[in-house]
């Protein structure tokens, strides 16, 4: 389906400046609302075809559009093949906000943006891969959620001198009336929901009936998510949501600090309607992984997975290394025993990081995060364990970055007032310290490893591994010849070194994602 | 004559200061309580370093028989041989197999823990060879040449802080970058435009508060922690420190 100028027959396609249908031939401006066609929801049956569909032939993406929308690249790899391959009919769509930002605004915003950002890769300013920038309406369900009873605990200092401070703390009960309405959750599958969470908010004062017009020049992808998969979510984000008010607008002029953590509003999902929500999208392609650059195609808010551009994290390793030397040789004698503990401390920082690192991999890779990824791959019990979770209960994490964290503190704050120069004890305290928590991490990281096709995540845990034990060996052998100490602590140093170019590799890989394979999608609708 | 006597006395006593003044200032002291050294070599090493006398005291303390670490030990012997003033003591702890340098009073400025650490790195295979007379004659040399303002050869320092400032460096480097990268936490009112409220009114457009019943209000009394009372400190006070090594 095309929009024909009715002065010229030209091609029209919706214009964001003047948010008209603009005709490319003749320049003729047209309201959409002209341009109706058949919907389910509104029930208007003014003639004009539904959408084509068109399926991307890299990675099977499927996504709505109109004739003229084949120009651009697959939202979800990057791909230029996208095929039309049908036309939708079904289409349930109620509402949808036209794209306010134009392609050249959203191409500056992102430049400014990721001028900010130490180390990304050059490709990511270039203005040709800018130009790739393809306009997507997603589909979100916005859920209608009525409040009850609201449940808010806060405190307040009444009385304060230099001895103590007298806390008020309240519970406070009161009934909130009325109905949260629109709260958004991406529903399709494939737009991974951290990415959907960062993107908002839109302002729903812009949102306008569905009309197939708005699609013009642009993708829309299709909904693959029930919507009941949200519910819960929707209850919980609007209990947050009311807390963070009530606490800032109301208990804040009596000078009580509302606990969200513990604060609640009872609240039911009464229902939803469907959405589509403008979207820049920008894929940039590396080996098997991709990074997107998502623009609110409202506010021109940017979020955007963020590479590491390694030589230029060399380089700036090189500079800081550079300044610390000169400090390090103007204030600092190293010995034995202290350059093995800084050692320690350096192998304790990597574990919690690369840890940390390898979680946030297997996450991606198994859309651990992803309910509505999780909606279509046949997982009714981890959806039916969140749906019986109570409203603002939080997931167990993993806390062994923050552990290696303190204890990497701990261990400096020895080093800083020299208590290691008493000897031996404090630094084999410190080994044994770091070697245990080195194992515990080497354990979780070989477990998310199952899932994750890179080695290098295994591989960095490793070397730290290794170094932290060459390094325990040195300081309980402690030889007494200097030159046996320095030379044990120089290869666990070179292989610490090692370990964290690994780290970064590891890292990187984290702030990307796996090519997506979608050839199975299959349409759930609403 | 009166007058006399009182300028003769007065001479006497000058003469007795300046001379036990001399004394304590032109050789260093040997306290060989491990009999580590030969009276020979005792006194090649006072004739050889009485010039770091002019600098500050200085001291050769050896023993086999330490309660505690090396460290207190020197300070100890600082304490009650010097007091304040500036002194060098290097000991050889038999007992606990370690030799140290220790700076007394102001004579840390000059003999920093640095530059023990330093001194006893460069002489502790002597030490371990059983040559304490090398070994105390190379701790002297250092200490002289440092007095005259020389500096202190330290082989391993610049290669162990190469590799500690590359090592860091990536870290820091690391660590700056990642938590620039991490998002911040923001909210996700979805765009709903919240109106001018007051008490028990709207919280949002079309939501809002019923009067609140406030069901509980605990009164907690939190002591702050006391960092301030008690009046100023005395004064005074010992200064020192220093550095070893073990043989």
């Amino acid at each position: 389906m095309a929009f024909r100028c009715s002065s010229c027959g030209g091609n029209i396609l919706f214009d964001i400046d003047s948010q008209s249908m603009k005709c490319q031939h003749c320049g003729s401006e047209f309201p959409p609302e002209q341009y109706q066609v058949k919907n389910k929801s509104t029930q208007t049956d003014i003639p004009e075809a539904g959408l084509s569909l068109f399926t991307c032939g890299g990675c099977g993406a499927e996504l709505q559009g109109t004739e003229d929308s084949a120009v651009g690249f697959c939202p979800y790899c990057g791909g230029q093949s996208l095929l039309q391959t049908g036309s939708d009919s079904e289409n349930e769509t109620e509402f949808v906000l036209p794209f306010q930002i134009s392609r050249k605004q959203c191409a500056e915003l992102y430049r400014d943006y990721a001028k900010k950002v130490r180390y990304l890769p050059k490709d990511f300013t270039k203005s040709e891969h800018l130009d790739s920038f393809t306009g997507i309406y997603m589909p979100y369900y916005e859920y209608d959620v009525q409040m009850g009873q609201s449940h808010i605990e806060g405190t307040k200092t009444v009385e304060s001198n230099s001895r103590y401070e007298v806390i008020n703390t309240y519970r406070i009960d009161a009934t909130v009336q009325g109905d949260y309405c629109g709260v958004p959750f991406d529903a399709s599958r494939y737009l991974d929901d951290e990415i959907a969470a960062r993107t908002m908010p839109f302002d729903k004062n812009k949102e306008r009936p569905f009309n197939p017009a708005y699609l013009s020049g642009f993708y829309a992808d299709v909904s693959t998510v029930p919507a009941e998969t949200y519910n819960r979510d929707a209850e919980t984000q609007a209990s947050q949501d009311i807390v963070a008010e009530v606490g800032e607008r109301v208990y804040a002029q009596d000078g009580i600090r509302v606990d969200p953590a513990v604060s609640y509003v009872e609240a039911r999902t009464k229902g939803h309607h469907s959405s589509l929500l403008p979207m820049w999208f920008l894929t940039w392609r590396k080996g098997d992984r991709v990074a997107y650059a998502v623009v609110n195609g409202e506010s021109g808010k940017v979020v955007s997975d963020l590479p590491v551009d390694m030589k230029a994290f060399g380089i700036g390793c090189a500079v800081i290394a550079a300044v610390l030397f000169a400090v390090l040789e103007l204030f600092f004698q190293p010995t034995p025993i202290l350059t093995s503990v800084l050692s320690l401390v350096a192998g304790i920082l990597m574990a919690a990081s690369v840890r940390s690192s390898t979680k946030r991999i297997f996450e991606k890779e198994t859309h651990a995060n992803d309910k509505g990824w999780a909606s279509g791959q046949n997982a009714p019990e981890e959806t039916a364990q969140e749906d019986g979770q109570t409203a603002g209960k939080k997931k167990k994490k993993d806390k062994g970055g923050h552990l290696g964290l303190v204890l990497a503190i701990i261990i400096a704050v020895f080093v800083a007032y020299g208590m290691l120069d008493e000897g031996i004890s404090l630094s084999a305290g410190a080994a044994v310290l770091a070697l245990l928590y080195l194992l515990l991490s080497v354990r979780k990281v070989a477990g998310w490893q199952k899932s994750v096709p890179e080695k290098q995540p295994i591989r960095a845990i490793l070397l730290v591994l290794l170094g932290v034990i060459l390094n325990a060996a040195i300081v309980f052998i402690s030889p007494v010849n200097d030159a046996w100490y320095y030379m044990g602590d120089a290869i666990c140093i070179l292989i610490l070194i090692l370990a964290s170019v690994t780290m970064t590799k590891v890292y990187n890989i984290g702030t990307t994602r796996p090519l997506p394979k979608l050839f199975d999608r299959e349409e759930v609708g609403s | 004559m009166k007058k006399r006597i009182a300028m003769l006395l007065t001479l006497l006593l000058l003469a007795a200061a300046l001379s036990t003044s001399a004394l304590a200032a032109d050789t260093i002291v040997i306290d060989d309580g491990a009999k580590l050294l030969t009276v020979t070599e005792e006194a090649a090493l006072k004739a050889q370093y009485a010039e770091i006398t002019q600098y500050m005291d200085a001291a050769i303390v050896t023993t086999d028989s330490v309660s505690g670490s090396t460290e207190s030990f020197a300070e100890r012997y600082a304490i009650n041989h010097y007091g304040n003033d500036p002194a060098v003591i290097f000991v050889i702890d038999m007992d606990n197999r370690q030799i140290y340098v220790y700076s007394n009073g102001s004579a840390l400025r000059t003999i920093s823990r640095a530059d023990a650490r330093a001194i006893t790195d460069n002489i502790y295979k002597d030490a371990s060879r059983g040559d304490y007379y090398a070994c105390a004659d190379g701790a002297f040399r250092q200490i002289l040449a440092k007095c005259q303002g020389e500096r202190l050869a330290r082989p391993v320092k610049h290669i162990t802080n190469a590799m500690i400032a590359v090592l860091f460096g990536v870290l820091i480097n690391y660590f700056l970058t990642v938590s620039s990268r991490r998002p911040k936490k923001e909210r996700r009112t979805n765009g709903a435009v919240a109106v001018n409220v007051s008490r028990q009114m709207a919280v949002l457009p079309g939501i809002a508060l019923a009067v609140p019943v406030v069901l509980s209000s605990v009164r907690h009394y939190k002591e702050k922690s006391s960092s301030s009372g008690g009046g100023g400190g005395g004064g005074g006070g010992h200064s020192g420190g220093g550095g070893g090594h073990s043989f």
